[in-house]
């Protein structure tokens, strides 16, 4: 009896463990920006407020995170440039010194970078001290697939 | 008997000033061992950034005798920074590092758009298909002064571009790679030696630049190479 106890209570642990796992690795359906960043290829300087606001509207949207005194988000800056005239989806930009205090300043370690949102939630971001993301920095076409295995697009 | 005591102290006291000896030489190796440049990984490797002493650890290996520690950026950049949100001054520098501008030391390119001109005045050297020429018969002299080839070099400046540009000029020009660090940029820096620059109050906005200890290159003290 105390063994069939013990049986069914790891049985319980492992379910759990396995639905948990199956929850956190499950893909995020792909969805779209809202409507206005659509159509053109704007790339819009924002500040702290105006970020909080697109986070408490819950809006989804792209945000380039730069240093504008560095040459270091230059090369990526041309990549999301050429990605903008291609497909016409505007993005705002935001300038890594001011992310203290933010949402951002947990996940963003370095920039630049680039966060996808979702309903006001990062959903995924670029991360310049991972090898898995070099070639979406330096390359229009690693970028594209990367965005839009999340965005969908409308062209 | 007494005699007998008297040596079984001493010899105590021989063991002990061995004992504490032999500890404090070994923290004193181990808190001064510097592991060999290595570069980290993702796109921050573009730049050279160094794996193990970087923005998070540098305050490990601040104030040793035989390094210098050297912050690339100018204390105002003539680019017009503002425009794109953004600060053309040095608002902050890690303790102990100096300003050395490598704007100053070899021309500049690949700067965003929206900035427009950044410095384009006299330098040290100019950098050509690959090729550094000095422009004064001092140039070299000045580089190897400020970057003296027998010490270990940190190079610092934002986000470590300028950095590693000058990490890159000074193996091309013969220095030893295994030497020279490229620290990576001040923006990420969370230690406890940050000296703020910068001071705000009653909405007015002024820089303390008498607290950083900057090398000036004056080129008019200097010769043109003909």
């Amino acid at each position: 009896m105390k063994k069939k106890v013990i049986i069914g209570f790891v049985a319980l642990i492992l379910l759990i463990v396995i639905c948990l796992l199956i929850f956190i690795n499950k893909p995020v359906e792909k969805f779209y920006l809202e409507n206005k960043y659509y159509g053109n290829n704007n790339l819009t300087e924002i500040n702290v407020k105006t970020l909080n606001k697109l986070i408490d509207d819950k809006e989804s949207f792209g945000l380039f995170i730069y240093e504008p005194s560095c040459i270091t988000s230059n090369e990526f800056n041309e990549v999301l440039s050429s990605f903008q005239k291609e497909n016409n989806i505007e993005f705002y930009k935001f300038p890594f010194s001011q992310i203290k205090g933010t949402s951002l300043e947990k996940e963003i370690k370095y920039y630049p970078s680039f966060v996808i949102y979702k309903d006001g939630n990062i959903i995924d971001f670029l991360k310049a001290d991972d090898d898995e993301d070099t070639n979406r920095y330096k390359n229009k076409d690693d970028f594209k697939n990367w965005f839009f295995s999340y965005v969908k697009s409308k062209s | 008997m007494k005699n007998k005591k008297v040596i079984l102290i001493i010899i105590i006291m021989i063991i002990l000033v061995v004992l504490i000896s032999s500890l404090l030489f070994f923290i004193n190796d181990k808190q001064n061992k510097l592991p060999k440049p290595e570069v980290t990984t993702g796109v921050r490797a573009e730049f050279g950034i160094d794996k193990n002493v970087n923005e998070e650890t540098i305050d490990n290996y601040l104030g040793r005798s035989d390094s210098v520690y050297r912050d690339m950026r100018m204390l105002k950049d003539p680019g017009n920074y503002e425009a794109i949100g953004g600060d053309s001054y040095l608002s902050g520098f890690v303790n102990g590092f100096e300003v050395v501008p490598f704007p100053y030391v070899v021309n500049v390119s690949g700067l965003p758009e929206d900035v427009g001109q950044t410095y384009t005045g006299k330098t040290l050297f100019t950098l050509k298909d690959g090729k550094y020429t000095a422009n004064y018969e001092e140039s070299m002299d000045v580089l190897e002064y400020l970057f003296p080839k027998d010490k270990y070099i940190f190079l610092m400046c934002g986000g470590g571009g300028y950095a590693g540009m000058m990490k890159n000029m000074l193996i091309e020009l013969g220095w030893d790679k295994n030497k020279i660090y490229n620290v990576g940029g001040y923006w990420y820096y969370k230690g406890k030696n940050n000296v703020s620059v910068k001071r705000t109050i009653n909405d007015e906005t002024t820089y303390d630049f008498w607290k950083i200890p900057y090398h000036d290159i004056d080129f008019s003290t200097l010769h043109e190479v003909k």
